[in-house]
C-alpha cells in the first residue's frame, strides 16, 4: 500500500472576463460543458456548491461514466479564489485524493486563472501523469470554450 | 490575495505497536486528550465521527497576541485503512474565515522501538493565515502529545 504525492501547477490567460471565468470555474451546468474530453461525459448527481458543501459527478465515456468524483468546497471567495478537495473512485474503487486552488486575476488580455494541485494516488505514480495530462486539457477546454462564447 | 502553496513530512517514532497507535486517532476520547486539550484552550466542543465520510470538529480560543480569536478545525475522511492509512481534507478558520485547507495522509508502520508515524501534509494557506512554518510547527507539537500518551 503505496501513496505517492505531486504537485502540479497550470496558468492560463484567458480573452475573457474574470466574472464569466469565475462562473464556468464554480457553476455545475457551465463545468459540465467544458469539464469532459472528446467523447466522454461529465454529470452531475449532487450539487452543494457553497463553503463546506460537497458536489458529486460522473465521468467517462458516454456510454460508462465509470469515475465518480467527490468535490469538497473549502474556500470560495467570489471572483478572486477557490479551494476544494476531489476525491476519486473509480467503480467503487478509492483512485485518489487532490486538493486544487483557483487564483484568479485581470490581464490585459482578459483574465488570469493560476490552477495549483495537490494530488495523492493510491493506486501507483502513473496517475499523477493522468492529473498533469487530464487537467492540461480541460483547461485548454475551458479557454476554448470561452474564448468561442464570450 | 496571496496563496501559499506548501508541503511537509513529519516522521516519528511512537513507543507502541501501529494498531494501538491509530487508536489514538480513531477513539474519541483518546485523541481529545493529544489533539485536541493539548495546546490552546479548548471550546470543549471536539468531536470525531472516525470513518470515511465522517468528519471532525473543534474550536480553541487564542486570548491575546498576533492570533488571538476563535479557530476552528473541520476535517473530512477520504480513506480509512485500519492500522496502516488515514487520508483526510481538513480546514483551518480564524473568526469565521477559512484560512487554510490542506489534504494529509498518516500511515504507521511497524519499527522495532514500536510504531513509525508518517504525517504527510500538502496545503494553500490564504493570507492572512498561520502559513506553512507555523502549521508544521502546531503539528509536531500535536505529535509530541501523542507520544507521550504512551511514554
Amino acid at each position: 500500500m503505496t501513496t505517492d504525492n505531486a504537485r502540479l501547477d497550470f496558468a492560463r490567460v484567458i480573452g475573457c472576463s474574470r466574472v464569466t471565468l469565475w462562473h464556468s470555474l464554480i457553476d455545475p451546468t457551465a463545468r459540465s460543458t467544458w469539464g469532459p474530453s472528446e467523447g466522454d461525459v461529465l454529470r452531475f448527481t449532487a450539487t452543494d456548491t457553497r463553503e463546506g458543501g460537497s458536489d458529486v459527478h460522473l465521468c467517462g465515456p458516454k456510454a460508462d461514466p465509470g469515475y465518480e468524483v467527490t468535490t469538497l468546497w473549502h474556500r470560495i471567495e467570489e471572483p478572486d479564489a477557490a479551494c476544494f478537495t476531489e476525491v476519486m473512485h473509480h467503480n467503487g474503487k478509492l483512485l485518489s485524493a487532490s486538493q486544487v486552488d483557483y487564483a484568479l486575476g485581470k490581464t490585459d488580455a482578459g483574465s488570469r486563472l493560476h490552477v495549483t494541485v495537490w494530488v495523492s494516488s493510491f493506486v501507483g505514480a502513473g496517475l499523477l501523469d493522468g492529473f498533469q495530462a487530464g487537467w492540461g486539457s480541460a483547461l485548454d477546454n475551458l479557454t476554448r470554450h470561452l474564448e468561442a462564447t464570450t | 490575495m496571496t496563496i501559499d502553496h506548501a508541503d511537509f513530512t513529519i516522521k516519528k517514532i511512537i513507543r507502541a505497536q501501529p494498531a494501538t497507535v491509530f487508536r489514538a486517532f480513531a477513539e474519541q476520547e483518546l485523541k481529545r486528550k493529544w489533539f485536541a486539550e493539548g495546546g490552546p484552550k479548548s471550546k470543549g466542543d471536539y468531536r470525531l465521527d472516525f470513518r470515511v465520510g465522517g468528519t471532525e470538529s473543534g474550536r480553541f480560543e487564542i486570548a491575546e497576541g498576533p492570533g488571538a480569536g476563535l479557530h476552528e478545525n473541520a476535517t473530512t475522511y477520504i480513506d480509512i485503512v485500519d492500522d496502516a492509512r488515514i487520508v483526510y481534507a481538513y480546514t483551518m478558520a480564524w473568526n469565521g474565515r477559512v484560512h487554510s485547507a490542506s489534504l494529509t495522509t498518516v500511515t504507521f508502520a511497524p519499527s522495532e522501538a514500536g510504531c513509525k508515524l508518517t504525517v504527510t501534509e500538502q496545503g494553500a494557506y490564504f493570507a492572512p493565515s498561520d502559513g506553512p512554518v507555523m502549521r508544521r510547527g502546531g503539528v509536531e507539537a500535536q505529535l509530541d502529545a501523542l507520544s507521550r500518551l504512551f511514554d
